[in-house]
């Protein structure tokens, strides 16, 4: 039914815009011209085919939020009282059975009763599907004749259907900002729940991690733990560590391609570079956890350090390699839009290329750099794969980069693997820590932003 | 006039052609040179790890 609602809906849209449009071209011809209407004739059948499907679209949408219910209503309805669901699951449960029935699946041993339940199913079903297509119809030719009556040589057809564009692409650009708004809400109310089972001075400012939740209530450990501090500085020892690699390299690399090299070697040196981006991060994880650790582990031990297998210099190491091009590809972007007349200024004024790069071209691109910096930032501490193959699994409250270190979105990946009851504080801690991360991460952007907001100069 | 001017020419050529300046400008250049080698090295070592 869908499929033939959909096929009448372009049927609809083709037959109006065809009318729409012979008679905005009657019109032009009534009148002596094209030149003599405010629209063209096709703005004229655009108009009549969005006002006859619009109200169709709009009844497909309220039909679908609502048709099925009143079927699975119907249908539990017919029950006879014995057979009634009381709860929730039960009410699934009949349905499912109901649906079964109905569409043949099961044939033998069926209850009468239920078997009713079926027939009314269907019943109800035909009855919502027909009155899809009737009401649409309705609808449709109801609008058609709206939009149609309402033509006439000075009629402002193309700026109606420039206002329905308008909304429609309104409506696209608010998909992706109501998807924000509700992960945000739903990780809000998730965390508000943890809070209610955790004080949040406790988890904001505990210096213990050790979630568990026992099966029992007079278990051994029955009452985890959950102080983030220690994830907090580890996610930060990492995230240092790794803007310590990326800061220096991405920006000299950055100044290199743009201000040095020349176009031959800018044209390989770039893609090289924009491949490191295009490493999975997984890659980079097995890469930190086999090749880098170990190698770090047995350089220490040379000098007789203590190195942890896991430790977090291997772990920052790598995911500072793994944002070098977010660095250098916006420096880069950034120092190319610094204009040339500066450059010739502090060349003619006898400066040295290093020189006029120090002291000229980086304070103008200042602001790009910066929120360069801070989008590299809440990239390193959203990171999740390497950190999870490379870093440790314990929270450990160090700042040394020699030892393990757990990072929040390790946590976050360990809270929620495998089967979880998501009524438990363990699993709940998860989504306040999604949330801390990405209220950190949202700040940082916030703040990016507003730097290249105040410091921006624009020349030319 | 001319004098004047022709004093100041004879006495900047001498402070760009002393020791010091020499001196400075060398100082300048490797500056230049060491600012690129760092340049060079970063692509270096970002391509280095894939």
């Amino acid at each position: 039914m869908m499929l033939i609602y959909i096929a009448a809906m372009l049927l609809v849209a083709a037959g109006a815009y065809v009318t729409g449009r012979q008679k905005g071209a009657s019109f032009a011809i009534a009148g002596g011209g094209v030149a003599r209407l405010h629209s063209l004739p096709s703005y004229h059948g655009g108009y009549v085919a969005l006002a006859a499907v619009a109200p169709m679209l709009v009844w497909l949408i309220v039909w679908l939020m609502v048709a099925h219910r009143i079927v699975d209503a119907q249908a539990i309805a017919a029950l006879p009282p014995g057979l009634k669901p009381t709860d929730e699951l039960t009410y699934g449960a009949r349905l499912r059975e109901i649906y079964q029935i109905a569409s043949g699946i099961r044939m033998e041993g069926v209850d009468p009763a239920i078997s009713a339940g079926a027939d009314m199913l269907n019943f109800w079903r035909t009855v919502t599907d027909w009155s899809l297509l009737v009401v649409g119809l309705a609808l449709a030719i109801l609008g058609f004749y709206w939009g149609a009556r309402q033509l006439s040589a000075e009629f402002r057809a193309r700026n109606g259907v420039e206002r329905w564009v308008t909304w429609m692409l309104v409506a696209c650009a608010s998909v992706a900002v109501l998807t924000t708004v509700g992960i945000v809400f739903s990780v809000l109310f998730e965390t508000l729940r943890f809070f209610s089972k955790v004080p949040w001075y406790e988890f904001l400012f505990g210096t213990q991690w050790s979630p568990q939740t026992a099966i029992r209530s007079d278990q051994v450990g029955s009452s985890g733990a959950f102080g983030a501090v220690p994830l907090f500085a580890g996610t930060t020892l990492i995230m240092l560590i790794a803007m310590l690699v990326a800061g220096p390299v991405g920006l000299f690399a950055a100044i290199y391609m743009a201000e040095y090299a020349s176009p031959k070697v800018r044209a390989v040196a770039k893609p090289i570079l924009e491949v490191l981006a295009g490493v999975p991060t997984v890659v980079f994880g097995f890469f930190a956890a086999l090749t880098v650790a170990p190698f770090i582990r047995s350089t220490g031990e040379y000098f007789g350090l203590n190195v942890a297998s896991e430790s977090a210099l291997a772990a920052g190491l790598v995911m500072g390699v793994m944002i070098i091009p977010f660095v250098s590809s916006l420096s880069d972007d950034v120092i190319n839009a610094v204009p040339q007349s500066l450059r010739d200024g502090s060349y003619g004024m006898g400066a040295t290329k290093s020189e006029t790069i120090k002291r000229v071209i980086l304070p103008a691109a200042l602001p790009g750099i910066v929120s360069a910096f801070m989008l590299a930032i809440s990239r390193a501490v959203g990171e999740t794969m390497i950190v999870v193959m490379a870093a440790g699994l314990a929270g450990n409250l160090t700042f040394n980069p020699l030892e393990a270190v757990t990072t929040v979105t390790v946590q976050i990946k360990t809270l929620l693997v495998g089967d979880q009851e998501f009524d438990s504080a363990k699993t709940l801690s998860a989504f306040a820590l999604g949330f801390v991360l990405f209220f950190f991460t949202l700040v940082l952007n916030f703040i990016a932003l507003r730097i290249v907001q105040k410091y921006r100069e624009q020349y030319d | 006039m001319t004098d004047v001017t022709a004093t100041t020419n004879r006495t900047m050529r001498h402070a760009m052609d002393s020791d010091e300046a020499r001196a400075r400008v060398r100082k300048r250049y490797r500056a230049e040179a060491r600012f690129k080698a760092y340049g060079i090295g970063a692509i270096a070592f970002a391509a280095a790890f894939p």
